[in-house]
């Protein structure tokens, strides 16, 4: 027994050296910069399309870090580093998730050129909610137009706090609708939501099967390395009404990611014309979640998302068929420039 | 997914012991074993961290030793809670082993003053590893699972023991496992990729890729001591180490240190 107890000592000292076996584990301002720019380095989806020289950025601004740079420090030289992709879908959150960073540069632009309530008293009769409280929606007031107008708005696309499909409310909405004309459809400030919530919810817009974009995931380490096709399809709801008359969708620069999916699908609708703004151009899907030793997390997407025509509008947006913008000050004056567009264009 | 396991060990014990009372005068020791195993896992699928925990970790084991050859069942089950530097940041992983082995005497040969009997052989088995990713938040969502990882290996492997009798009923034995060929069962590069949208949760798979010993390589050992303790049971302590890498889609490793002890059935 004594002489094969050195054999277990051998084992146990070998056995315990995490790092000689795992490498190591370090939680410092070099360490974790490394963790972010490595994990986006190989598994963020939209480098083929973003005008950034990632290895440059790497030396740029990981020579700026010393191991007496500050937490504060960090956050502002990491903060640097996402925005240069200029994502909607990128973000760094801190530890306790009381500060985030978010790449997109659209939060720059003014804000208060959309207010709900000031179209519900307004414009509206008969205001109503369905699908959890995220849909809004009555009748344009005969006072704006001869026609029977029917307005909709979406707070969002996300899962409300009861399910995620409630986009299938729609069905009550339009048969409360169901004398209309035409309908406004409004998207303004819709940020994004379930990618499945898309075709549902356009289902009830749409008169023929299509695809609308076409998503790649990333398959290798490489900025080139993406798996095969993945069509992403809308067909008409044939369990229970759609409304195929004239359409006004209206967007703003904050309508992104789900939003700016359903209005790329509203461009294949010869009855439907957006007005508005561009939408925001965030159109990478799939956000995955990343961590840094300290703790740090950050979402970023996998997927890149294309036209069938093979153009990706990351960045671009959705242009509208009618630009017609629209600032705090309208709404302040009580003019929503937009929703009077919808209404003129809609009456003709 | 683990429903059927009871069923499928007793079966399995009952099987071997028919077979070993059957034998006669043979050597056969049953019984299970119970410590604490510590394990170290950086998953750079799921996070560049490593993260490492103690926890409980029982094992039922079957050994049947004859002069010419030595076969060796065993099912191994852990839980642990793991932690990294970051406390916001934890997992809970599932590690669970299956393996036969078989191996056949090689030589005899005296080191130490000690005799020791070489046998070689073969063994099958699988083992799995399955993480589960959580972050720890604000007060009103205080936990989110945000990955799920796992590696899983079924492999033949070479086997090696070594095995110093002392008296009839005690001995050591040093057990090595290589695994030669695998099928690893990893994620898909993108953690979307295995994520089933209607149960809202990522779908483990049972096989994937076909593997030989430099592209999944591990290493396990295990040294055991048995000897009598009363009428006809033995105590066991025993010592495992296991280590295993693997690169795709993203670089894991993992080891693990093990420390048991148990009570064996002699017949």
């Amino acid at each position: 027994m004594k002489k094969i107890f050195p054999l277990f000592l051998v084992l146990f000292f070998i056995s315990g050296c995490e790092e000689m076996l795992l490498g190591p584990n370090e939680d410092n301002p070099k360490s974790n910069f490394e963790a972010l720019w490595n994990t986006l380095d190989k598994s963020y989806a939209l480098f083929p399309v973003k005008k950034v020289n990632w290895d440059q950025l790497h030396s740029f601004y990981g020579n700026k870090i010393t191991s007496s740079t500050s937490q504060d420090e960090l956050w502002n030289i990491c903060s640097d580093l996402v925005k240069t992709l200029d994502d909607g879908h990128v973000v760094l959150f801190n530890k306790g998730l009381t500060n985030a960073t978010f790449s997109t540069s659209v939060f720059s632009r003014p804000l208060g050129d959309f207010n709900l309530d000031f179209i519900k008293s307004k414009y509206l009769d008969n205001v109503q909610s369905a699908g959890d409280d995220m849909i809004t929606y009555g009748k344009i007031k005969p006072a704006f137009s001869n026609l029977k107008i029917g307005y909709i708005n979406i707070i969002a696309l996300a899962a409300s706090s009861k399910r995620q499909h409630w986009p299938l409310d729609l069905e009550k909405v339009l048969n409360d609708l169901s004398d209309s004309d035409a309908m406004i459809i409004d998207l303004r400030n819709v940020g994004g939501g379930l990618k499945t919530n898309v075709p549902i919810f356009s289902s009830f817009f749409v008169n023929r099967e299509f695809t609308y974009f076409y998503q790649q995931e990333k398959t290798g380490p490489g900025h080139y390395d993406f798996g095969e096709r993945i069509p992403l399809s809308v067909s008409p709801n044939t369990a229970g009404p759609t409304f195929t008359k004239k359409i006004a969708l209206l967007t703003n620069r904050f309508s992104a990611s789900a939003a700016e999916h359903t209005s790329r699908i509203f461009k294949y609708l010869p009855y439907a014309t957006q007005i508005g703004d561009t939408t925001e151009g965030a159109f990478g899907d799939v956000v995955t979640r990343g961590e840094l030793p300290n703790g740090w997390t950050f979402l970023y997407p996998v997927r890149l998302t294309k036209t069938p025509e093979g153009i990706c509008p990351e960045g671009v947006g959705i242009a509208p068929d009618i630009y017609q913008p629209n600032s705090k000050q309208d709404i302040d004056m009580g003019i929503d420039k937009v929703m009077n567009k919808a209404i003129e264009h809609l009456s003709k | 997914m683990y429903k059927n396991t009871p069923k499928f060990i007793i079966i399995l014990l009952f099987l071997f012991l028919t077979t070993a009372f059957a034998q006669g005068d043979v050597k056969n020791f049953i019984g299970g074993s119970f410590g604490v195993s510590d394990f170290h896992l950086k998953d750079i699928h799921a996070s560049p961290l490593i993260y490492s925990g103690t926890n409980s970790t029982p094992s039922l084991q079957y050994f049947h030793n004859e002069e010419i050859n030595s076969h060796y069942l065993e099912a191994t089950y852990s839980f642990h809670p793991l932690t990294t530097l970051s406390d916001n940041l934890n997992t809970s992983t599932d590690i669970i082993r299956f393996r036969y082995s078989y191996v056949h005497s090689l030589t005899d040969f005296d080191f130490l003053e000690m005799k020791f009997k070489l046998f070689g052989g073969g063994s099958v088995g699988t083992f799995l590893s399955l993480s589960n990713y959580y972050q720890d938040q604000q007060a009103t969502i205080p936990r989110i699972k945000i990955m799920k990882s796992w590696y899983w290996s079924h492999s033949i492997d070479i086997s090696l023991q070594l095995l110093h009798e002392l008296q009839p009923r005690q001995f050591f034995s040093l057990q090595l496992f290589i695994p030669l060929l695998s099928n690893v069962s990893r994620p898909q590069f993108s953690p979307s990729a295995d994520f089933n949208y209607p149960e809202l949760d990522w779908k483990l798979k049972m096989f994937g890729k076909t593997k030989f010993i430099t592209d999944n390589f591990s290493v396990n050992t295990i040294l055991t001591f048995q000897s009598p303790l009363y009428w006809k049971f033995n105590y066991q302590l025993s010592y495992e180490f296991f280590y295993s890498t693997y690169s795709e889609p993203k670089e894991v490793s993992m080891y693990m240190n093990s420390f048991r002890a148990g009570l064996f059935y002699c017949f």
